[in-house]
Order: structure tokens, then C-alpha cells, then sequence
């Protein structure tokens, strides 16, 4: 009996802080049995404690701030990125996945391997929303922690979102999400193959053995412009998140949009235009493939087909940006 | 449900003027379950797990002073009015006076 209601304030304050658990105790064990009578039967100290609710309750009562992981403040924001970061981080992780389980798989046998690919994909898709999930709650903890709650935050009136004048406006986030996707993809395939050098042209000779072609590209000119690339990949990819977190088209997002579409048509136009860009040694063995056509013959018509494709890529920027910018302007007005 | 929405409604009432009704009974020391007897005697919905938090909560912001009575069979914490506390005590039913007459007043008119 004495031991039911020295377990029930034990259930309290083990959920106190410390320095408050000795004094908590004493208080609410005089209470306690103050409210029994001096021989208590087993049933009349149930109905006391019973009386004081559940432990978990008593002590939350006790603490003086409530407290939380995120609040309710913060919670819906939690909930949206949450979402949005778990369907982008599982579809790139069960594309990447896959592929490179199916590239290089340990079984021999079609089924074996279909297992192989399906089971660790689906796990690897698994550990990465686990991380993802411990990442974005990590991240909403600190700012929970940081606003109090969210009840002080300074609020400027005029940073309010203006609201969306024309449907044309909103970037649907489906599009949205599937456009970071793509980038991504799209990026890391291109980073590879420069970085690596790898080519994968080749063809297959009479016996079935697969002849890789000489690199097209020189790797070292590659390499000395390696990192604009790289950056100009990293900033498609950042657009794309940008344009789903805004959810629509502002002037921020316009102007990131055309800087980074120049960024990205500079470091194309650089790429093609590099001297020594292409591999001599392919077209070397390009020119002892083909009769009639000269080492100076091939390096000329490269040189030529480079120069068209800047121009393509201009051409193209210059209207992407032209029409992004009057569709912007057009639907402002409205 | 409606009864549910009535219930939730009136708690909500009722909370606000819970804190004035534990000010009033503690001009005289009393230790927890003294001051819970009292207040339920005068028919004042409180709980035990709800009263003892509370009269904590109070002393720790200056409202209550306390002090521990060891002459007892048993020790006592009790707990009583620290002059802020009947400042506090005063204004809270000054405000509680003129709150109660314009409520009287704007729900007669209806």
C-alpha cells in the first residue's frame, strides 16, 4: 500500500527536472496522506491516486513551460516539407538506386538479380527517408527552439505574400517536384561521365565483344572548366527547389531564373568554344574509319557543329528568358 | 456531442475565474488538500492533480509564500497569501467586479 503510492510519485518525478523532484516529492506525499485516512485500506489509496489522474498528467502539470518538439506553430510547415522532401528524396533515391543495383548486381540469375535490385532498393529508398525525416525534424527543432514557439516572431505586414493574380502564376508543385527530380538526374549522369571520362559510345564487333570508342572529349580541358559546370548544375538544380518552395512566380524567382539561365548558357558556350576540346586521338580514329576525310577535315566540321550549338543554346536562352519575362509581366498586370 | 460542446464551453468559464477563487481562501495558511476541501465545500470544481500544480506554480511566481510544519503527526507545506499575492488578490476582484457587471449588463439586453 505504502508502495503504490511511493511507485505512483516516483512515476511523477522521474519526469521532473531534478533540482524540483525532492521537494515535488514531499509536498505530494504529505498531500497524499492527508487525504487518506490513518489505517487506509489498498482500495481507498486507489481511488486517491486515481484521483490525482495519470502520472504523465500530474507531472506535465507540474512543469512550469510546456514543452515541445515542434509546436503547433511550426507543425504545419514540419508536416508540407516533410511530404515534399520524402517524394523527392524517395524517387531520386529509388532512380539512383536502382540503376546502380541493376549496373552492377551480385546475382547471376534474371530472377536473382530482379530480387536483388527490387528488395535493396526498396531499402535504400527506406534509409534515406529515415535520414531525411531525422534531418527536416532536426532542422524544425532548432527553429522551434530559436522562436519560442512562434508566439514572439517580429511580423513585418508587408512581407506578407502578395496573393497569386493569375492562375498562370502558380507553379503546380507535382510539375514542380518532378522538374527537381529531372535536373538532379540529368546533373549527376553529366557530372559523371565528365568527371569519369568514361565514354560509352562503342560497338559491337562479329564475336559479340563490345569495342569502347576512343573519348570524345579531351578529359584534361574538360577538368579545367570542370567546377563552372558544376556550379552551373548545382544552380539549375537549386532553381528548381527555389520554384517549389515559392510555389509561384514572384520577381525573386524570375531573377534567379534568368541568372541562372545565363549562368547555365555561358558555361555551355565556354565548354563548346575551349580549344582543344576534342579528343585528337578520336579524331585520329574517326578519320582512319571514314575514307576521304581528313584529320583537318573532321576537326573543322566539329569546330563548325560547336559554333551552330552555341548559337542553338543563345538562341534558346535568349527566348527562354524573353518569354518567361513577358508571360511574368503579362499576367503581373491582370 | 451538443452536451460535449456544452461541457468544453463551460470548463472554459469556469477556468478563468479559478485562480480568484484560490486567492480568496488563502488569507489563512492552508497546505493542499486543506485548501481542497475548502474549496470544494463551497462547491468549486477543482481536482487534486490540478490544485497542488497550481499552488506551486504560484509560490514559485511570488504569489504564495509556504513554509513546512514539522509540529504535526505529519508535515505539512503550507502555503499562504504574500503581499503581493493580496495586491494581486484585490485587483484580480476589482476586475473581476467591473467584468461581471458589463457580461450582466450586455447579456440582459438580449
Amino acid at each position: 500500500m505504502k508502495n503504490l503510492i511511493e511507485r505512483y510519485i516516483y512515476d511523477v518525478i522521474r519526469r521532473l527536472p531534478e533540482d524540483k523532484r525532492e521537494d515535488i516529492k514531499e509536498e505530494l506525499t504529505s498531500n497524499i496522506y492527508e487525504m487518506l485516512s490513518d489505517n487506509p485500506s489498498e482500495e481507498e489509496v486507489k481511488k486517491v491516486l486515481e484521483s490525482l489522474g495519470h502520472p504523465r498528467i500530474l507531472a506535465n502539470k507540474y512543469r512550469e513551460q510546456k514543452r515541445y518538439l515542434i509546436g503547433p506553430v511550426w507543425f504545419d510547415d514540419y508536416l508540407l516539407v516533410l511530404k515534399i522532401a520524402f517524394a523527392v528524396v524517395a524517387i531520386i533515391t529509388g532512380i539512383s538506386s536502382g540503376i546502380g543495383r541493376a549496373i552492377n548486381p551480385e546475382s547471376v540469375t534474371i530472377i536473382g538479380i530482379l530480387f536483388e535490385v527490387v528488395f535493396y532498393t526498396f531499402f535504400d529508398i527506406l534509409n534515406a527517408l529515415l535520414a531525411v525525416f531525422a534531418i527536416v525534424t532536426i532542422i524544425f527543432m532548432v527553429i522551434e527552439r530559436f522562436s519560442k514557439g512562434g508566439h514572439h516572431i517580429a511580423f513585418d505586414v508587408y512581407k506578407l505574400p502578395k496573393l497569386p493574380k493569375a492562375k498562370q502564376m502558380e507553379i503546380k508543385r507535382t510539375s514542380a517536384i518532378a522538374s527537381v527530380i529531372i535536373t538532379f538526374i540529368v546533373g549527376v549522369v553529366i557530372i559523371y561521365f565528365l568527371y569519369t571520362g568514361k565514354s560509352i559510345a562503342g560497338y559491337f564487333d562479329g564475336d559479340g565483344q563490345f569495342n569502347q570508342m576512343t573519348n570524345f572529349l579531351n578529359h584534361d580541358v574538360v577538368m579545367s572548366i570542370f567546377a563552372l559546370i558544376v556550379i552551373s548544375i548545382i544552380a539549375n538544380i537549386a532553381l528548381e527547389v527555389v520554384k517549389l518552395l515559392s510555389g509561384r512566380w514572384t520577381v525573386n524567382v524570375l531573377l534567379v531564373h534568368i541568372f541562372v539561365k545565363l549562368l547555365g548558357a555561358v558555361a555551355a558556350i565556354i565548354f563548346l568554344t575551349r580549344p582543344g576540346m576534342i579528343n585528337p586521338d578520336f579524331i585520329t580514329e574517326m578519320a582512319s574509319y571514314i575514307e576521304g576525310m581528313s584529320f583537318s577535315t573532321i576537326e573543322n566540321g566539329f569546330k563548325i557543329l560547336f559554333i551552330m550549338l552555341c548559337f542553338l543554346i543563345g538562341l534558346a536562352t535568349v527566348v527562354d528568358i524573353g518569354s518567361t519575362t513577358y508571360k511574368y509581366f503579362k499576367n503581373e498586370k491582370k | 456531442m451538443d452536451n460535449n460542446i456544452k461541457q468544453i464551453y463551460q470548463t472554459e468559464l469556469k477556468r478563468g475565474t479559478l485562480i480568484l477563487l484560490v486567492l480568496s481562501q488563502l488569507n489563512e495558511k492552508e497546505y493542499g488538500y486543506s485548501l481542497l476541501q475548502k474549496l470544494v465545500d463551497k462547491h468549486v470544481e477543482i481536482e487534486a492533480g490540478t490544485l497542488y500544480p497550481l499552488m506551486r506554480r504560484l509560490e514559485t511566481q511570488g504569489v504564495l509564500t509556504s513554509e513546512w510544519v514539522t509540529t504535526t503527526s505529519r508535515p505539512r507545506k503550507y502555503y499562504i497569501l504574500s503581499e503581493f499575492g493580496r495586491e494581486l488578490y484585490e485587483y484580480l476582484k476589482e476586475e473581476f467586479n467591473k467584468m461581471t457587471n458589463e457580461v450582466k449588463q450586455l447579456v440582459r439586453g438580449n
